[in-house]
């Protein structure tokens, strides 16, 4: 189960930070990001398959990102764990860097519902995963998805 | 540009991290932690109750020696409270919500959460403030009260309630404060972001 759990992380550890770093403050991102790794690990055995393996991701990670009563306790030693594993730099081209930044002011620019459905949209979710995470119906959130895209065109159509 | 070019660069964003990367270490830890975790808040919720729960032997044995009816009252308040107030509690503790369950869902028992913790440090006189008071101040009282039915307090006696009330106002002035600072921005987050949730829907 452990190696299982540890490509899980391997494979999602950007987009749990960058889920952490939406929802935190900088000085809290570290603390949201174990968090949700806690709360990954202790429901992963639960995971039964039921769900897709993205939709419990993000339905756990958001919902944790979410929680306002947080725990008052530090995990220390997760946190040195986790730092020791060093995150590789992203190799960016001049294009890719500029839409990089577009991409986090866009992002930046939307509430944090909009977002979340941002980030399942570029990951290739389907309506139905996206509509069982945030937890309306599948209709709302292809008017939703309509509207972003309406936005960003509205925002950076002919940008390039 | 459309919408549909970031894809790319989200997946180069959040892309995998390399085979090399160990996070064995990271994963044991975790596994740890989680465990040590969870003991300590069963620790917690055990040494709450625990310290309610061990006054009420002396309550009883307080009760079969005491013969004025002010420390008899006194007393049984007190009882009382020893054995409502772990209740009250472990029904309105911080527990973990849900986290399996849709965004929705997730933020409607979060606000029920906290709406039940507002109403626990709103009504905090009623349940834990006026029955301890109340209570300690009958059993002193009845205490000091001679043969003849007359009280009689010395200085020290006066101190300590003075130093009780301070502290009652104090407790309440400290709660009244998390309400605010705490719970209401907490409440008023929540609905914030269900709000927009109608709004999606919509």
């Amino acid at each position: 189960m452990k190696q299982e759990f540890e490509q899980v992380i391997r494979e999602n550890h950007r987009r749990i930070r960058y889920i952490a770093n939406r929802y935190a403050k900088a000085s809290e991102a570290d603390d949201v990001y174990q968090e949700i790794l806690m709360q990954l690990w202790k429901s992963f055995e639960s995971f039964s398959g039921e769900a897709s393996r993205d939709t419990w991701l993000y339905r756990v990670a958001l919902n944790t990102a979410v929680s306002f009563v947080r725990r008052t306790v530090k995990h220390g030693k997760i946190k040195e764990a986790v730092n020791a594993v060093s995150l590789p730099a992203i190799k960016h081209s001049v294009q890719d860097k500029c839409q990089a930044e577009i991409l986090e002011k866009f992002m930046n620019s939307l509430g944090d519902i909009d977002a979340n459905i941002l980030m399942m949209y570029l990951d290739g979710m389907s309506i139905a995963e996206m509509a069982e995470v945030i937890g309306i119906k599948p209709n709302s959130i292809t008017v939703r998805v309509k509207r972003i895209k309406l936005r960003f065109e509205e925002q950076y159509l002919g940008d390039e | 540009m459309k919408l549909d070019d970031l894809k790319r660069t989200w997946t180069q964003e959040v892309e995998a991290l390399d085979g090399n990367q160990d996070l064995g270490p990271a994963i044991e830890m975790l596994e740890k932690e989680t465990i040590s975790f969870d003991k300590k808040i069963k620790r917690r919720d055990f040494i709450e109750t625990f310290a309610a729960v061990i006054c009420i032997p002396a309550w009883l044995y307080g009760l079969a020696k005491a013969d004025h009816w002010m420390e008899i009252t006194g007393l049984i308040i007190l009882l009382l409270a020893c054995i409502f107030i772990p209740v009250i509690l472990w029904k309105t503790r911080v527990t973990e919500t849900d986290k399996l369950v849709g965004i929705k869902s997730f933020l409607l028992n979060e606000k029920a959460k906290v709406k039940r913790q507002i109403s626990l440090l709103s009504n905090i006189v009623v349940w834990y403030i006026a029955p301890i008071f109340s209570g300690v101040m009958l059993l002193t009282l009845g205490a000091n009260i001679n043969a003849d039915g007359q009280l009689q307090l010395g200085t020290h006696m006066w101190t300590y309630y003075g130093f009780v009330f301070i502290l009652s106002i104090g407790i309440y002035l400290l709660n009244k404060q998390g309400v605010k600072k705490k719970f209401k921005p907490i409440l008023e987050k929540i609905e914030n972001q269900l709000n927009e949730l109608e709004r999606a829907e919509s």
